[in-house]
């Protein structure tokens, strides 16, 4: 498709997962549309304090609203469009070094803290999220930020099996997490992870509390996300338990080492 | 909103212990609002089940009295 500048108009084949904010690109322009709720939850991330402070410290990419109808696009199909700072390259997690994700992980996850102290949360806790500039992370996902509802945060699952499994992987037993995760591309299953750190592994840093655990109760509970959600929330879980969980995290993914990269 | 995305009802169960004691005694607390609860629905569906059988017998009996009424009128 050509606009009427001239510039060839595409969407983004690997933006399906979220259909509230589509990235689509208007030449060498990324842009992500948004629906009516993304819209006002997109406005009121704009007026926050921390989304700019974010930007402004390069951790978040730089995004801007832009007029809709000056780019020509129709007004039925979004309610607003955004521009965003276009990253050097995509690359993907399996290319990454045990140091890259590890910096990645915790960068999601202060971005996350940020956003809860401030009433906000992420959808997703996807590694993708993450890209590079140059050596430093950058969270690129802005349509992940939604206004925070009391229960957990739903993204810890997705947080485990694509950035903290990986990295168990390779700093516990010194297997590169490389490979295999280039073969599981939404991650590791808690299962799965289980299974490959059982025995004595269970004592490791980690591994009790975000393998053991999650195994064990995905196995056990069948009841529908939705509505554990909404009892766990009447049950009391608040924001500060989802900050205690990710500050807990942040200092499990700060604290993990890989022997072989150490070893050169 | 969790429209996109598996979050997994146990994982969010295991979050809860994740979090520490605070996050452990909100997931005990949720086990035990699901084990009353399972008791209340239990009780009510059988208050449920005795209003169901005494409903058909009721409901003839009803329209038999409108039959002997209706008869007696005639």
């Amino acid at each position: 498709m050509t606009t009427t500048a001239g510039a060839v108009r595409s969407d983004e084949p690997a933006s399906f997962r979220d259909p509230a904010t589509t990235v689509f690109y208007d030449g060498d322009r990324v842009l992500r549309g948004l629906d009516a709720g993304a819209t006002e939850d997109w406005r009121a991330l704009a007026a926050t304090s921390f989304f700019p402070r974010l930007v402004a410290e390069g951790k978040v990419v730089h995004t801007t609203e832009v007029d809709a109808a000056e780019l020509g696009v129709a007004a039925e199909r979004y309610d607003a469009v955004l521009e965003h700072e276009r990253v050097p390259f995509i690359s993907y997690p399996h290319e990454w070094t045990f140091e890259m994700l590890r910096d990645a992980a915790a960068l999601h996850l202060e971005v996350l803290l940020a956003a809860l102290d401030e009433g906000f949360s992420l959808k997703d806790g996807y590694a993708l999220n993450v890209q590079w500039r140059g050596r430093e992370p950058v969270f690129i996902d802005v349509g992940s930020f939604e206004r925070a509802a009391p229960g957990p945060w739903p993204g810890y699952r997705q947080f485990c099996r694509t950035f903290l499994y990986p990295l168990l992987l390779q700093a516990h037993l010194d297997v590169p997490f490389q490979k295999f995760l280039r073969g599981h591309l939404e991650g590791f299953e808690p299962t799965h992870m289980r299974r490959i750190l059982g025995g004595r592994n269970l004592l490791r840093r980690g591994v009790f509390r975000h393998v053991l655990l999650q195994a064990v109760m995905e196995q056990r509970v069948t009841s529908a996300a939705e509505s554990t959600k909404q009892e766990l929330a009447k049950a009391g879980y608040d924001l500060e338990l989802t900050k205690a969980v990710a500050g807990k995290l942040l200092a499990l993914v700060r604290s993990l080492r890989s022997r072989r990269s150490a070893s050169g | 909103m969790l429209g996109y995305l598996d979050a997994g009802s146990g994982s969010m169960i295991a979050t809860a212990a994740a979090a520490g004691f605070a996050g452990a005694a909100v997931g005990a607390k949720m086990g035990w609002q699901r084990l009353t609860g399972k008791f209340k629905r239990g009780s009510s569906q059988e208050e449920a089940s005795a209003d169901e059988q005494d409903g058909p017998e009721a409901e003839s009996a009803t329209e038999a009295e409108v039959a002997a009424e209706d008869q007696t009128a005639g």
